[in-house]
């Protein structure tokens, strides 16, 4: 995994463009469309990032606001490579192991603007089709799932500054 | 008691702190004085050469300065200013500790030339390419100009200087900006979300490459012979707008708030309006119904009607297509009582803010309610029969003035009106 890895530090910037067409179920229904996946809550919060371990706190409080979660689920996240947030995102991460995780910068690059749009387009499709993609790491951080995600975190930290988190979830 | 709540039963939205900077001056009381004054802010540009320039004249802020010039640090320190007075007007939190959310609408964020060429000098070649710039890039050693050309650059430093809650949000919808930034915090407040919202919006874009990019548009007035005579809203012999630069700011909070800590409230936001024009990129569309519309959605969000706006602070910007379709949107919706309104626009003395001119004239509706003093539109000295509006011309008038209409219509297609009261409605 390129991005989450320890030694090659920096972003490799990536072209990408998100559109998502977000209504409320009622309103979707009543049209009978089909929803790929309800997105349940996004939060988003600013770490001033003057000291160290700020970003992994603000994650932890984000994390805290996103909802009942249930135990092995899953994490997609537009973690950047940039430093230090990316190794504050990986502590933050190294507290969720039974979490399968997958970075969207491995395979997109840092796409800036479109990172957290992209997360949340993939998490719906991942739950839509009851399938979450396959580990793209040599790490071993991205665990295999074999099960249908029925819940996933997404998550976005800015390189420089912000941070998000939303979670998508399967319509029931 | 139970919460004070609007006839829609939401949280009633009100203004209990504002700060302005504009060519003018900085601060409400000076601009005030010199806006019901009918004096004007535009002058001949010193900040660069002008020669081949076929506009020589903006509504520069010279007495703030900065070295070396980007417009992006300009847009900072003119919202620090304006935010400033903003705050401490209010007294809400304490010392860098505002208690709830920015909404700063900001102008489009680039390296500018100063830092471009200094990047191009770094490279010790005169026959520059891109594999030399990234050359000298790479090193580290203009990090800071990565931060501060990165479009949430300025919200950033306002969110940690004032200590705003959670993530700043920077918007950008053009000549709407402003209006838009404020309606944020209306509707962040109203969905209970927050108990106070800090609006900013800023512009310091008077750089050459900007004024050059508005030029070929053919949208700015080259009237440069007296500067303070070249914004002429409304006036047949108006030729453009006048690029201009300022900031204003507004302290919300909802109603109920402001009472609880004996707070003194300035006026009421009682609406917000908006509506898209997707007709053309710089035209508007030749029925108007993208102002008709954001205008009617302005009222219907106040849940009040037309006879009841007894004032309307115009977008006015003096270009020969915005002012004849603000008349055929105002004049639809008001009908016979279009010419007994008093329409003025602060932009024929302060010039056109861009970004920050919503926010900059929500400022001045509320001081016009506050003062009971319509401010004019100067230069106004050739009527156009086309537009028959009553445009308060050249001279203030005092007036009774409950209720006010302050509209942003910009040419990129984005509409934003803003109802402002003395009382709630």
């Amino acid at each position: 995994m390129v991005r989450l890895r320890r030694l090659a530090i920096g972003c490799a910037l990536g072209s990408a463009g998100a559109f998502l067409v977000i209504e409320s179920r009622a309103h979707a229904e009543a049209r009978g469309a089909k929803p790929y996946a309800r997105l349940t809550n996004v939060v988003a919060d600013l770490a001033h990032r003057s000291q160290s371990g700020e970003v992994t706190a603000t994650l932890q409080k984000l994390w805290s606001k996103l909802g009942k979660l249930e135990a092995k689920g899953t994490i997609i996240t537009g973690a950047t490579g940039a430093e230090p947030v990316t190794s504050e995102e990986r502590a933050f991460l190294g507290e969720h192991p039974d979490f399968a995780v997958r970075a969207t910068g491995t395979m997109f690059g840092h796409t800036v603007e479109t990172q957290f749009p992209l997360g949340l387009a993939l998490a719906a499709l991942s739950i839509s089709r009851g399938a979450l993609f396959p580990p793209n790491d040599s790490t071993g951080l991205e665990i295999e799932m074999s099960t249908p995600p029925s819940q996933i975190v997404v998550i976005g930290a800015g390189h420089w500054r912000g941070e998000g988190m939303a979670l998508v979830e399967a319509v029931k | 008691m139970t919460a004070p709540r609007d006839k829609f039963g939401r949280p009633i939205v009100v203004v209990t702190g504002m700060g302005v900077v504009t060519s003018l001056g900085a601060g409400k009381a000076d601009n005030w004085k010199k806006l019901s004054a009918g004096e004007s802010g535009i002058r001949t540009i010193t900040r660069f050469p002008t020669e081949g320039l076929k506009t020589t004249m903006a509504g520069t802020v010279d007495f703030v300065p900065v070295e070396p010039f980007s417009s992006t640090d300009l847009s900072e320190r003119l919202a620090d200013i304006a935010t400033e007075e903003a705050v401490a007007q209010s007294a809400l939190g304490s010392k860098g500790d505002f208690p709830g959310p920015l909404f700063l609408a900001v102008a489009p964020v680039e390296v500018e030339w100063p830092q471009r060429l200094e990047l191009g000098r770094a490279t010790g070649e005169t026959d520059i390419d891109y594999d030399a710039i990234l050359r000298v890039s790479g090193g580290g050693q203009f990090t800071q100009y990565h931060r501060r050309f990165q479009f949430g650059s300025v919200a950033d430093h306002l969110a940690g200087k004032f200590g705003t809650k959670g993530s700043p949000i920077s918007l950008s919808t053009a000549c709407a900006s402003g209006g838009t930034a404020i309606q944020l915090g209306v509707e962040a407040i109203r969905r209970g979300e927050a108990d106070a919202a800090l609006c900013v919006a800023t512009d310091g874009s008077v750089n050459p490459e900007a004024l050059v990019r508005f030029s070929l548009l053919s949208a700015l007035s080259t009237h440069n012979d007296p500067p303070q005579a070249a914004v002429r809203p409304f006036a047949k012999n108006r030729d453009g707008f006048v690029m201009a630069e300022g900031a204003g700011a507004l302290v919300l909070e909802s109603l109920e708030a402001a009472t609880a800590r004996g707070a003194k409230i300035l006026g009421v936001l009682a609406g917000c309006g908006e509506l898209a024009d997707s007709f053309h990129r710089t035209r508007s569309s030749p029925d108007g119904k993208p102002i008709i519309g954001c205008v009617r959605n302005a009222l219907s969000d106040a849940g009040i009607c037309p006879e009841e706006i007894d004032y309307i602070n115009a977008h006015g910007t003096g270009t020969p297509e915005n002012d004849k379709m603000e008349y055929l949107g105002i004049s639809t919706v008001f009908g016979e009582r279009t010419g007994q309104i008093p329409v003025s626009s602060n932009k024929s003395m302060v010039g056109h803010t861009l970004s920050a001119a919503g926010a900059v004239e929500a400022v001045f509706s509320l001081l016009t309610l506050e003062h009971q003093r319509i401010p004019p539109t100067i230069n106004y000295d050739v009527p156009d029969p086309a537009i028959p509006f009553d445009v308060v011309p050249n001279k203030a008038r005092d007036a009774r003035v409950t209720a006010v209409m302050s509209n942003s219509f910009g040419f990129g297609g984005q509409n934003a009106s803003l109802i402002l009261t003395r009382e709630p409605v």
